[in-house]
């Protein structure tokens, strides 16, 4: 008998069978593996969608650019408001102080008295 | 190894049992579980039969062929191509084993490996041609496994892996951390203390 033939007889004796509970436990410990890797990737793509969805909101309002209709509007509401404005400032032009208004009615009582007189 | 879920999609299983157990191991570290599981098939009945022989309870090689599966995964970005699987995974199996048995038995397995190793290196017996005529008689299976239990540990392990881990006398030799000429001295020095011990049994039992 060679000398591979005596290794050959020792692991014909010595061999023994593997035990099933071995695989149970390791295919467990690979399910578990197969289920983390699955929901860690849903999370990248739940966070990718997330963030283009931001992204993509973020741009769209940058370049937005209103409609014809919406911007003449404007120009008149903003022309209206500075002619509002203007007349406020007349207003205040125009506005008499209380003095003044006094000085004025003074004058007619005066004026009055001697057309009495 | 982002992209190895795509693999898995276009690659079924006959794909990776074409692979080599090197190229299974470098996928694992991609985290494709098929390939980890494709490994765990082709090397768990030799790993389990070292593990076995080297512990006395079927529960306790369980335990630790789990713990050696275990910590392939967790440490898979560890391995490098340039080393057999094989001798990564039963050093792998080896230091769990030895670190369950010192805790068993802290005296028996401290240092005492290297003890014998220079007297080992200066007496290297023959290849026990004697031994094979042993085996080729009606040896009983049950005084061989017997003597196979009783043997130095070294010798135990050396011939463990030689005949398990289907690695060669260079690759034991780093299982082992060991030279090259130790590791076929502790091999022909177990062969002839199994041979001794299954003569010594056999003619006790002719008496």
């Amino acid at each position: 008998m060679s000398k591979k033939n005596i290794e050959e007889v020792l692991r014909e004796n010595l061999k023994r069978d593997y035990p099933k509970e071995l695989d149970s436990s390791f295919y467990a410990f690979t399910r578990n593996l197969k289920s983390n890797q699955r929901s860690s990737r849903q999370i990248i793509w739940k966070s990718a969608f997330a963030f283009s969805f931001v992204t993509a909101l973020f741009v769209y309002t940058i370049q937005y650019e209103a409609p014809e209709l919406d911007r003449v509007a404007e120009i008149d509401i903003l022309e209206n408001v500075e002619l509002l404005a203007n007349m406020d400032v007349a207003n205040e032009v125009n506005e008499l102080t209380e003095d003044e208004f006094e000085l004025l009615m003074s004058d007619e009582e005066l004026e009055d008295k001697t057309d009495e007189g | 190894m982002k992209f190895a879920f795509f693999k898995k999609l276009i690659a079924p299983d006959h794909v990776y049992q074409g692979k080599t157990s090197e190229e299974l191991m470098v996928l694992t570290q991609e985290d494709d579980i098929q390939a980890y599981e494709v490994l765990y098939e082709r090397l768990k009945n030799s790993l389990y039969n070292y593990v076995r022989n080297t512990v006395s309870t079927d529960h306790e090689a369980m335990e630790l062929v789990q713990d050696t599966f275990v910590k392939v995964y967790k440490n898979r970005k560890m391995y490098r191509t340039e080393y057999k699987v094989s001798t990564w995974i039963w050093t792998l199996a080896r230091n769990t084993t030895i670190d369950l048995l010192r805790k068993k038995d802290p005296l028996k397995y401290s240092d005492s490996e290297d003890r014998n190793e220079g007297q080992l290196l200066n007496s290297v017996p023959d290849e026990g041609d004697s031994m094979d005529e042993l085996l080729d008689g009606k040896i009983k299976k049950e005084i061989l496994l017997k003597c196979f239990e009783e043997l130095n540990p070294n010798y135990k392990e050396a011939l463990n892996l030689r005949i398990f881990s289907e690695n060669s006398y260079d690759e034991i030799s780093e299982i082992m951390d060991k030279t090259v000429s130790s590791i076929k001295a502790l091999i022909n020095k177990g062969k002839s203390a199994l041979k001794k011990c299954v003569e010594n049994c056999m003619g006790e039992s002719h008496e």
